[in-house]
């Protein structure tokens, strides 16, 4: 009986113990993630189903831009091509080959035709664009894709940048975010210390392989006619170098003409 | 025809005598009434998402209410045994199915009216233009959703408990809706046991995703054929009657 009751005895101890270890590993876990210390009413509601939820009300935001086509039933083959937007391959159909009566029935109930929204209709993207990035602020994706409507469609720059700089603080090492800001203020605010800064922090941030050629180049031209529109000539000069060298033998005769044009006339100020 | 009308008469009563109506309905137009508030950087008459969410709201809500308005008809008789009262009187069994699934079916739909009928005003107060031949197929093929998920949950509420039935027919109905269209397509890679039971379900079950039209009411694509409304129609009457005969044969022989 003595002995019974050491053993429960024992193991009552040993599960409190365990019980109590469990719960600092925990504590101390928890502090250490960044959401722990969110204040943001809707992380503390939904955890990070939000992330998820999010993405959705992305993908919904695209399917918005296709007319409302239920993006489970149309076939992706093709989707990718270049002349995705072409004007010829408006009103094509996005249906499969294979010929299942369900999918007849819901092919038919559905529409499945193959359309992009045009000008003013593209405001109906807009809350879902908002929602994805309030919810998932980590998706760069979202947050490149609501900047560009705001800017490019609704001329509203000063949101889209205030949305690119809450952007840039949930995503520090994001070139594409540094890269769309400096853009921003190049094409649209015309400030060109601005734009130079972010330039050269997208350069700095992005990943100097091959597959990033064509983007490196482009940062690099951009950066140098930041450069250039401030009057610094020689580090303009020393950008348009390095895009220069960023093309390959036969690639775009045209463009590479101009840049070394500009070279030639930089020259000068060496 | 005369006992079927009388049972129904006394659902349509129910439910509107109980609180879970006019909650919804009060959530409904909170919800919408925020919605139409909000603003997207100043951007002006941004209409679909509003009608995205009061369609949903709609969906939902008349559902759940129909469901669980139909599942506890035969489960509450029985343990109220006035189940005993009323087939004392002179009613063959079949009219008592008919009379269920038809209050059910009719309370719900009313029930979808009211709804409708509020995020109507949302959605034209905010739209100013909405496609009506569209808004009225809407609620049609609507009504034919609801005659099957009525009739579903009618059936099983002769073999199930009330939670049993509500769990079951809610699940059923928004696994369907969610991944009905896709679910062959889905399973081609399952082990073939997994395989053979989602093809079984894919087939065998009613695809209540046939008569979701919102993608056509919120883009202002036109209406679907007549042609395919009346395939739909048909398609409607047969799993209800599938459905109400499963009730039937087991309520039959049924000892009170």
């Amino acid at each position: 009986m003595t002995q019974r009751l050491g053993v429960v005895s024992f193991f009552t101890i040993w599960l409190f113990g365990i019980g109590l270890m469990a719960f600092r590993i925990e504590g101390s876990l928890f502090r250490q993630l960044p959401e722990a210390h969110s204040k943001d009413p809707l992380t503390l509601l939904l955890g990070s189903a939000k992330e998820s939820i999010g993405d959705t009300l992305f993908l919904k935001a695209n399917s918005y831009f296709h007319g409302g086509v239920d993006m489970n039933l149309i076939q992706h083959e093709g989707m990718e091509d270049e002349d995705h937007g072409a004007e010829g391959h408006e009103l094509e159909t996005y249906k499969k080959a294979y010929t299942d009566w369900v999918y007849k029935v819901n092919s038919r109930v559905k529409v499945l035709d193959h359309i992009h929204l045009r000008g003013q209709e593209t405001k109906e993207l807009l809350p879902f664009l908002s929602a994805a990035v309030k919810l998932d602020p980590y998706n760069v994706s979202a947050v490149l894709t609501t900047a560009y409507w705001l800017n490019d469609y609704f001329k509203n720059t000063d949101a889209a940048i205030e949305i690119l700089k809450q952007g840039l603080k949930d995503n520090p090492d994001s070139w594409e975010i540094h890269y769309a800001l400096g853009m921003n203020y190049f094409k649209v605010k015309e400030k060109y210390s601005e734009s130079a800064a972010y330039f050269e922090a997208a350069r700095q941030k992005i990943d100097k392989n091959d597959s990033n050629r064509k983007s490196l180049r482009i940062i690099y031209y951009f950066l140098a006619e930041s450069y250039l529109k401030q009057g610094f000539h020689l580090q303009a000069l020393e950008c348009y170098q390095k895009a220069l060298f960023g093309f390959a033998s036969a690639e775009n005769p045209s463009l590479k003409f101009s840049i070394a044009k500009k070279i030639a006339n930089l020259s000068e100020y060496k | 025809m005369r006992q079927i009308l009388a049972i129904a008469g006394l659902l349509i009563k129910e439910i509107f005598r109980k609180k879970d109506f006019y909650v919804a309905l009060i959530l409904c137009a909170v919800i919408l009434f925020y919605a139409s508030q909000l603003q997207f950087y100043n951007v002006e008459n941004i209409t679909r998402y509003l009608m995205e969410i009061g369609l949903s709201l709609c969906f939902i809500f008349s559902a759940v209410l129909t469901v669980s308005l139909a599942a506890r008809q035969v489960p509450s008789e029985v343990q109220n045994r006035t189940l005993h009262v009323l087939m004392a009187k002179p009613l063959p069994r079949l009219n008592l199915v008919l009379g269920k699934f038809v209050g059910s079916l009719f309370a719900g739909t009313l029930c979808f009216l009211v709804f409708y009928a509020v995020f109507l005003f949302f959605a034209f107060s905010k739209a100013h233009a909405i496609s009506w031949p569209m808004a009225g197929q809407t609620v049609y093929l609507f009504f034919l959703n609801l005659m099957i998920l009525t009739a579903m949950t009618s059936g099983f509420s002769y073999t199930l408990t009330v939670s049993a039935n509500v769990t079951m027919s809610l699940i059923i109905y928004i696994l369907i809706n969610a991944y009905g269209a896709t679910l062959k397509e889905s399973s081609a890679g399952f082990f073939w046991f997994n395989r053979w039971l989602a093809e079984g379900f894919y087939y065998l079950m009613p695809h209540f995703e046939f008569f979701d039209v919102r993608q056509r009411f919120i883009h202002d694509w036109p209406p679907v054929s007549n042609k395919l409304v009346g395939f739909l129609t048909l398609y409607a009457v047969f799993y209800s009657a599938f459905f109400l005969m499963i009730g039937w044969l087991k309520f039959r022989k049924k000892p009170l």
